[in-house]
């Protein structure tokens, strides 16, 4: 699928959300303001710069007005945010990269599974924050290793 | 691994939004701030992946144009770095040189950016170095600069397959006393040859067969290995070729002309390939025009001559001057007199004669162009000289030319593309060696 098309799409899902959001919101006179600065910075910041950050931030202004609380379905709203970013900077075109996007998915339906599951946001908190540590630990060891082994170091 | 900036953005997003969570105990923000945390660990993963695509593919190739250089020298040496690169990573390649070894020309550095067809790329380097140390250099490898919109990743590749390839720079002789010593009608040059002179133009590492009498002992001392001196080849030098243009506004035969540009073109064409150069002096009686000091090619040499040798309009004149040793000579004959009984106004105006000679000789001012030509002749330092000239009109330049080349001990001939060629024998007082008319 073409890129701009599919971040259209994306936007008009996301969009799609927030309006079925908006009856159960009790911030949702916030929501329509917050969603037209969305589309203005995203369409006006690509003459400027990057906007993506920028997007980023408001859109995650959005997704926590939207929610009455957490449930199932602030995951893909969430979801569906970081596909507009990724739309946004062209790297949802390839195999590789929707496959990321999968496992972007897995692990924050995993997260939010253990929220819900442990109904305390220390706890969850530190169990996740563990597992994120160890894998940026995992590839932290490997790109040691990899510039030894590069540099002319025994593997 | 260094994010960008969006990177750290992001990241300080996702603590502003933990930080929340742990100070309201909020789960919806603890679940942005975590979520946003796994897009920075999904995208590094796949980012080492990239790294790791990109490195496993690296091949470098270097070749060098010479791997032996004189100290300060130059080289051209070209690199190819095959890579494969992964969609929307923008790669830089670096080539690191040894220390002591500057870019002289071209440049160290390319860019690509992988798309979406992955094929192995080929990047050229190509450039010149300059080497400002001696001793045998080795090439470190290269850099590799990896990065996509969320990391950016320097690595260094100094692995055997990536560097190792050496140069052997030799020193220069610096501290020689001299170089280029020109005497005896020979020269020295920078080339090797079977007659050596006695000027350095460089040092190599001692191989079998070498004399032993040329080892720099000094030098192989400091250096822990056997260095010889390469002397200096011998190479003839040209004669000096002194064209004498015919005056514009006088008339002159046009065959002799153009029989005296043939010979011209002849012994220049000559000189370069039996000497490897040519100098010559265009004048046109007093005027001095031009002058070549090492012209090594045949076809600019023989362009220059075609935009040059034509009759000219000069400038000056010399008014049939007459130099110091052809006054002297005069002054002699007048005072030794003639027949015991001549006619009382012939003797009166050889006195009158006398009286004026002696009081040139007394003006110790020489012409102009005696200076000029004293001075390029010694520039050009040249043992044999040829003019060719027409001899049409007034010839005092030439026998200036003639007696400021013999104060120096050159020998000098005489060609011309006239029909009397023999009306200036020795006995005319001019020292040329010989005199030859042109065919």
């Amino acid at each position: 699928m073409n890129q701009g098309t599919l971040h259209l799409l994306l936007v008009l899902l996301f969009g799609g959300l927030l309006g079925a959001a908006l009856p159960v919101s009790p911030l949702w006179y916030l929501i329509p303001p917050l969603f037209i600065a969305f589309l203005a910075v995203m369409v006006a910041g690509r003459r400027v710069g990057d906007p993506e950050f920028l997007v980023l931030c408001i859109g995650e202004l959005l997704v926590v007005v939207s929610g009455t609380g957490l449930s199932l379905s602030i995951l893909p709203l969430q979801c569906l945010l970081i596909g507009v970013i990724l739309a946004e900077l062209h790297l949802l075109a390839g195999r590789k990269d929707v496959a990321w996007f999968g496992v972007y998915t897995l692990g924050a339906s995993a997260s939010l599974a253990l929220i819900l599951g442990i109904r305390n946001v220390l706890v969850s908190g530190i169990i996740t924050g563990v597992f994120l540590l160890c894998i940026f630990f995992g590839l932290t060891v490997r790109e040691h290793e990899q510039q030894r082994v590069l540099a002319g170091g025994s593997s | 691994m260094p994010g960008t900036r969006l990177t750290q953005g992001i990241a300080a997003l996702a603590i502003l939004f933990v930080a929340m969570a742990v100070a309201t105990d909020g789960e919806i923000p603890l679940f942005i701030g975590i979520s946003l945390l796994w897009v920075i660990a999904a995208r590094s993963i796949l980012f080492d992946r990239a790294c790791r695509t990109v490195t496993g593919s690296l091949g470098v190739e270097r070749s060098l144009d010479r791997h032996l250089i004189l100290e300060m020298n130059t080289t051209r040496i070209a690199t190819t770095v095959t890579l494969a690169v992964p969609p929307r990573v923008a790669v830089a390649v670096r080539e690191i040189l040894p220390p002591g070894i500057f870019l002289h020309q071209g440049t160290l550095d390319a860019e690509v950016t992988g798309t979406e067809v992955q094929v192995p790329l080929e990047i050229p380097l190509t450039y010149e170095i300059m080497a400002k140390v001696h001793g045998t250099l080795k090439f470190p490898g290269i850099s590799l600069r990896i990065a996509d919109r969320f990391f950016a990743r320097e690595i260094l590749l100094t692995a055997p397959g990536f560097g190792g390839t050496e140069i052997l720079v030799q020193p220069r002789p610096d501290f020689e006393t001299s170089r280029r010593q020109s005497e005896f009608g020979t020269r020295e040059i920078e080339k090797s040859a079977f007659i050596t002179g006695l000027g350095i133009r460089g040092f190599r590492e001692y191989s079998a067969g070498d004399d032993l009498r040329q080892i720099d002992w000094k030098l192989s001392a400091k250096h822990e290995k056997l260095l010889i001196r390469e002397y200096m080849g011998i190479m003839r030098q040209s004669p000096l070729l002194i064209i004498d243009l015919p005056d514009r506004g006088v008339p002159y035969d046009p065959r002799a002309f153009h029989r005296m540009v043939r010979g011209v073109a002849g012994s220049v064409e000559h000189s370069i390939r039996s000497n490897g150069h040519a100098a010559y002096l265009l004048i046109s009686g007093v005027n001095i025009l031009a002058m070549v000091s090492e012209e090594k090619h045949v076809l600019v040499a023989l362009a220059n001559l075609r935009d040059n040798l034509h009759p000219v309009d000069r400038s000056s004149h010399a008014y049939r001057v007459l130099n110091r040793r052809d006054l002297r000579m005069r002054i002699r004959m007048l005072r030794a007199g003639g027949p015991a009984e001549i006619p009382p106004e012939i003797e009166a105006f050889r006195r009158a004669l006398l009286l004026r000679y002696e009081s040139h000789l007394k003006d110790s001012s020489l012409p102009l162009f005696y200076g000029q030509v004293a001075r390029a002749l010694s520039l050009f330092n040249r043992e044999e000289i040829i003019i060719f000239s027409l001899l049409e009109g007034d010839v005092s330049h030439v026998r200036a030319i003639t007696a400021i080349a013999d104060t120096m001990k050159a020998r000098v001939s005489l060609r011309t593309g006239g029909q009397d060629s023999f009306r200036f024998l020795p006995r005319d007082g001019l020292l040329w060696e010989r005199v030859e008319a042109l065919p």
